[in-house]
């Protein structure tokens, strides 16, 4: 069965490393990962704030299209999963807004009637391949890494399809499997705040703070995320939290793509990790250059 | 915090059950929004919501201001912008209260009634955003933050540009939009959305006008 | 003004509704054209020229009807016939439960002339279309 893969605007420029790192663990397992064919964006967090029916009939010309060529989106952005399943889910109970973004569709010849499921590369990963045959394809083990698992918000939340919205341990048992050790990360799905970084500065520093703080304080080597705007939050203002609170974090940020990737047997650059502004240090890497 | 209500018990102004008609009609649209009936004002939204600080109206506040009848005071308070939209309220509200869903909806009506402080942050992203994705079909990054500081801070770009620079040398900053093949059909698309936006059930908002031949038929009849 | 001159366009994907709501036009001396969808309705509101529409609100789909509504009374391609009058004529309070109509703070906003739910008693209906035709 193939996947149609929806990477979103995020992961066509700040994070490309989550693109091609996705694109090359599915492809090493033998999954085919099919781009879908002219795809917008999803509208985000930011259109459902504005007008309803218009983000909706941004989302759902996605699904549509996906519905045509047939089977279910890959969405790797957690606000683009989000809003495909949100999207989802309104025009499923409500059939006026359902009404009304078939009729806006019209006007291409689109049209969509439920059939798409929106999933994560996490969940397909651990639920439709399984941990064991990633286990079994693994080339080199993470033991001694100490990871902090952070899945941000919109991944498990508000629905928590696929894991629990409060506790979820999807990745823990995937890196355990590969060898990793799970720091205590009680953060795991606190909020980074996302676009505040733009809005509200300030508020945004704080909270990437504390995430960070934590994982520094209990030992991680590296924090892995699944969230293109929660890897470029924790990553990108180190230095500024650093010298503002006056704390010192210096911790690499990876997409947990990256490091299945890595431990799969990538090179550094196939699993886009040139592109990690806290660059990523020779206990990450394990001496695999 | 600044409350106005109170005015006449069990007695809303004109303006006020306007906005209480349109609010409740947005909220019929969310899937469980119904729900809101049974806040029971616990607090567990503002107790699990990361930014609640620096909120000036808690999430809990909201449902009691809806229910005393200030729906102008929420909808000028900086609470639904500050909004992060982490849905932990959602999540451990006990009575299954879509408190961020919520919070989209008063921000939809906000905006829809230019209820904010001018120039205010969030507006300024969420009209640039959608500008640029109605034109390419596609979100694009850095023109986003452009259009944004132009329009807010222009000053604070010199700020960024350190960082502009370090993400643009590893490669994370594309130098040009990226765009849809059908722009066309998306605007078609987009226009017929912007139609059905506008239907509504009746008695929620005033009904639009009849154009052209009333006057005519006044001057026959 | 002769009665007869005037003609009126009933858009409706229903058969049955066109069969029956003729006759009951014909007796008051209209003449009746019909459409069945949007696109028919298009070509027939350019070659006949009615003096009044009615239109039903869902044919393919719930909204058909207000996307036509409004097309006819602000777009371009059809500002030679923005003046004519509109009835809507629909079951969808059966469906909904509520009617709908077009929001009214908008710029620009135009909606019908007239809003009459199904099913239509032929008095009620001479009347208001006797109400919006010279």
């Amino acid at each position: 069965m193939s996947y149609l893969y929806y990477p979103g605007c995020s992961l066509e420029s700040s994070a490309k490393s989550y693109d091609l790192s996705t694109r090359w663990v599915f492809q090493s397992l033998g999954e085919e990962l099919v781009e879908l064919e002219d795809w917008n964006c999803c509208g985000a967090t930011m259109y459902m704030s504005t007008k309803e029916t218009i983000s909706l009939v941004f989302s759902a010309r996605n699904l549509a299209l996906a519905e045509r060529m047939g089977g279910d989106v890959v969405a790797p952005c957690s606000s683009c999963y989000t809003i495909l399943n949100k999207t989802n889910k309104i025009l499923k109970e409500n059939f006026i807004l359902k009404a009304k973004v078939n009729q806006s569709l019209k006007r291409d010849g689109l049209s969509y009637h439920l059939k798409v499921k929106a999933r994560h590369p996490l969940d397909v990963l651990v639920n439709d391949v399984g941990i064991d045959a990633i286990a079994s394809r693994a080339r080199h083990s993470l033991e001694g890494l100490n990871i902090a698992q952070y899945y941000g918000c919109q991944i498990v939340r508000p629905e928590g399809v696929f894991d629990d919205p409060e506790n979820p341990t999807t990745m823990d048992k995937l890196f355990e499997a590969l060898g990793g050790k799970n720091v205590y990360f009680p953060v795991k799905v606190r909020c980074c705040g996302g676009m505040l970084m733009t809005t509200f500065h300030e508020v945004a520093l704080k909270l990437n703070k504390e995430i960070l703080e934590c994982a520094v304080e209990n030992g991680a080597d590296c924090i892995v995320t699944t969230c293109p705007l929660c890897q470029i939050n924790l990553d990108a203002y180190q230095k500024k939290i650093s010298k503002k609170f006056k704390v010192k974090v210096r911790i690499p940020v990876l997409f947990f793509t990256q490091l299945l990737a890595l431990s799969m047997g990538s090179t550094p650059k196939e699993a886009g990790l040139d592109q990690n502004l806290v660059p990523v240090g020779e206990k990450i890497l394990g001496g695999r250059l | 915090m600044a409350v106005d209500v109170l005015k006449e018990p069990g007695i809303l102004d004109k303006k006020e059950s306007e906005l209480r008609a349109a609010f409740l009609y947005q909220v019929s649209n969310i899937p469980g929004g119904e729900k809101i009936k049974k806040c029971i004002q616990c607090g567990t939204c503002t107790g699990s919501c990361p930014v609640s600080y620096t909120m000036d109206v808690m999430p809990r506040e909201i449902i009691a201001l809806f229910r005393a009848g200030a729906m102008e005071s929420i909808l000028n308070s900086r609470t639904i912008w500050i909004c992060a939209s982490c849905y932990a309220c959602t999540v451990r509200c006990p009575m299954g209260i879509k408190v961020t869903d919520i919070l989209y909806a008063l921000k939809r009506m906000a905006m829809e009634k230019e209820l904010f402080p001018k120039r205010f942050p969030i507006f300024v992203l969420s009209k640039s955003f959608v500008y640029l994705i109605n034109r390419y079909g596609r979100s694009y990054e850095a023109g986003l933050l452009l259009l944004y500081y132009l329009k807010t801070n222009p000053l604070k770009l010199f700020s960024l540009l350190p960082l502009a620079y370090r993400l643009f040398r590893k490669g994370r900053i594309a130098p040009f939009p990226a765009r849809i093949k059908k722009r066309k059909e998306l605007s078609a698309i987009l226009a017929e959305a912007e139609v059905m936006e506008m239907i509504v059930p009746e008695g929620v908002y005033p009904a639009a006008p009849q154009k052209g031949h009333v006057l005519g038929l006044a001057k026959v009849s | 003004m002769n009665k007869s001159t005037q003609k009126i366009l009933v858009i409706d994907d229903d058969p049955d509704f066109l069969a029956a709501v003729t006759p009951i036009l014909k007796s008051a001396l209209y003449e009746v054209v019909t459409a069945t969808n949007p696109r028919e309705a298009k070509e027939k509101i350019f070659s006949e020229k009615p003096n009044l529409i009615l239109l039903d609100i869902m044919m393919d789909s719930l909204f058909d009807g207000f996307s036509l509504c409004h097309a006819i009374k602000t777009s371009k391609e059809f500002r030679d016939y923005k003046d004519t009058p509109i009835i809507f004529v629909s079951a969808v309070k059966e469906i909904a439960g509520t009617r709908f109509q077009f929001k009214g703070d908008e710029e620009g906003m135009a909606g019908p002339d007239d809003y009459i739910d199904k099913p239509v008693k032929p008095d009620d209906l001479l009347a208001r279309i006797a109400k919006l035709i010279k």
